[in-house]
């Protein structure tokens, strides 16, 4: 157990120096003539008002990424809490988090050169770089990846990689690329919805690309609430049940 | 409990050259404000530490609670919680601050435990009721090219410092942020005061200075905390992961 510290110290500092020797020049910004900014509540329905799935209920897995897949989710099912990463307290795996439909909002905040979305579950920032620079290469994967973007009239299309491993329903390996275009739309009855288009590229998991969507609304006074995912242990902790405390117990 | 403390000290070494920050991110609609605070900013620490508790005016009731302090049991970080606000502005820790800046809003995000604090600029009134929140309601204004903020609703739950220095929730803070250049270099001052009459006799007042960095890259917050404790807690069960979804977490470099 003491070793632990080490190696995510380790881990920290091979990201610094790879990091380091990949420096790459920004560009001249585009400039933006629309502002995504505000709180967005993900909806399950699209602006048709049917419902909106956000994956494919058959992704088109390669064969042997399927098998293994399957026996997966046979013992993920089982004991999903120690399967599935959220469930542990940790963060979503892009794209997951675009994806969710579930009551947590996200804040996108824009700003000339980079567009910040700061999710309320788990309180995950995401940077998205849109000053031109390439994405650095060697970097160690990361939950969020690592997202430049650019605009093309009024949609904000973004590039995603280095996406590190381990999302439960929606695997991929190293090789993946998210492209999304995210852009201001209307509904059926014209009100403003934030849609999200997310190709999805993985050769090594997926026979072909495929592309799913999530949309979001703007609600009025809504603001981004704290979501700390450790909350239920600390509370416990303050009110002196020390019992699910891994280092309070031993 | 080193283990949790260790892993986020890391986060900080994230600090490197990688793009370019650039000095100049202009908010993305008018009007302009007087001062862009934008950017990445690492504290530097004071000679004589300002919150030294022998030169504090403590009331005896505050006295109690720090004696009784057990970081164990009440340091928040140790659960992955936020530091809270003002632990996470007052803390000269050379862990980086992303401000983002537009013309309703300061953002200020905090590397270690990705603390965020949103800082409203746009006239709004206070929410009624007021929750405490770790983070707290932050309304600033502009004085010429200082801008003012003033906090209230923080959370007991949260401590002025490492070393557990209490507050109510009946604390205000004002800040009072502006920018200087010397030598070359950018520097935003932050003066604090705190004021806390039921813990504190007299307010509490302290001068955090930050750097601005050219080239800083945030780290991923909470996310090396929060993989610590749920090794922990898998080890705790006996339980580790053959294979599967976070197994490789913390594994290191995997390009």
């Amino acid at each position: 157990m003491t070793r632990r510290p080490m190696t995510t110290a380790l881990a920290a500092m091979v990201l610094l120096g790879l990091a380091t020797l990949t420096a790459t020049p920004a560009g001249a910004a585009g400039s933006a003539s629309v502002d995504l900014s505000g709180v967005w509540m993900p909806t399950a329905l699209g602006p048709d008002g049917n419902r909106n799935r956000t994956w494919p209920a058959k992704p088109p897995l390669l064969p042997p990424v399927q098998m293994a897949y399957d026996a997966y989710r046979v013992r993920a099912d089982a004991k999903p809490e120690e399967y599935d990463n959220a469930r542990s307290c940790l963060p979503y795996i892009m794209p997951r988090p675009m994806l969710l439909v579930a009551q947590y909002p996200l804040e996108i905040v824009q700003t000339a050169e980079r567009v910040t979305v700061i999710f309320e579950l788990h309180n995950d920032v995401r940077r998205i770089y849109l000053d031109g620079r390439s994405p650095p290469t060697g970097l160690r994967p990361t939950w969020m990846g690592y997202s430049v973007g650019h605009w093309e009239g009024d949609t904000l299309v973004v590039r995603t990689t280095s996406v590190r491993d381990g999302t439960i329903d929606q695997p991929h390996g190293p090789k993946l690329t998210i492209t999304e275009r995210l852009r201001l739309i209307q509904d059926k009855d014209g009100k403003t919805m934030l849609e999200d288009e997310i190709a999805v590229d993985d050769p090594e998991t997926y026979s072909e690309p495929f592309k799913v969507r999530n949309y979001f609304r703007q609600r009025a006074g809504v603001e981004i609430g704290e979501y700390f995912c450790s909350e239920d242990l600390w509370q416990q902790n303050l009110s002196g049940n020390t019992s699910k405390i891994p280092w309070r117990n031993n | 409990m080193r283990k949790i403390r260790l892993g986020t000290v890391c986060a900080g070494l994230l600090l490197v050259g990688l793009g370019l920050a650039n000095a100049s991110v202009r908010a993305a609609s008018p009007p302009a404000a007087p001062t862009d605070f934008s950017g990445i900013w690492v504290p530097v620490a004071a000679a004589r530490d300002p919150l030294a508790p022998d030169s504090l005016r403590m009331t005896d009731r505050a006295k109690g609670a720090l004696a009784a302090f057990d970081a164990r049991r009440f340091d928040s970080t140790r659960f992955c919680m936020p530091y809270g606000t003002p632990r996470n502005t007052l803390s000269t820790a050379p862990y980086p601050i992303e401000i983002l800046q537009r013309p309703e809003r300061l953002t200020m995000i905090f590397d270690r435990l990705g603390d965020v604090r949103r800082i409203f600029l746009d006239g709004r009134a206070r929410p009624n009721p007021l929750w405490p929140t770790w983070f707290g309601h932050s309304l600033g204004r502009w004085e010429g090219k200082t801008l003012v903020i003033e906090t209230l609703a923080l959370t007991k739950e949260s401590i002025l410092n490492d070393g557990g220095l209490p507050h109510s929730e009946d604390m205000r803070m004002v800040e009072r942020l502006s920018l200087a250049t010397r030598d070359g270099v950018q520097w935003l001052s932050d003066e604090i005061t705190i004021t806390d009459a039921t813990t504190y006799e007299a307010p509490i007042k302290v001068t955090q200075r930050f750097r601005r960095v050219e080239g800083a890259q945030m780290s991923e917050g909470s996310v090396l905390c929060l993989v610590d404790q749920w090794r922990q807690d898998l080890e705790r069960r006996n339980q580790t992961l053959v294979e599967g979804p976070p197994s490789d977490a913390g594994k290191g470099a995997q390009p």
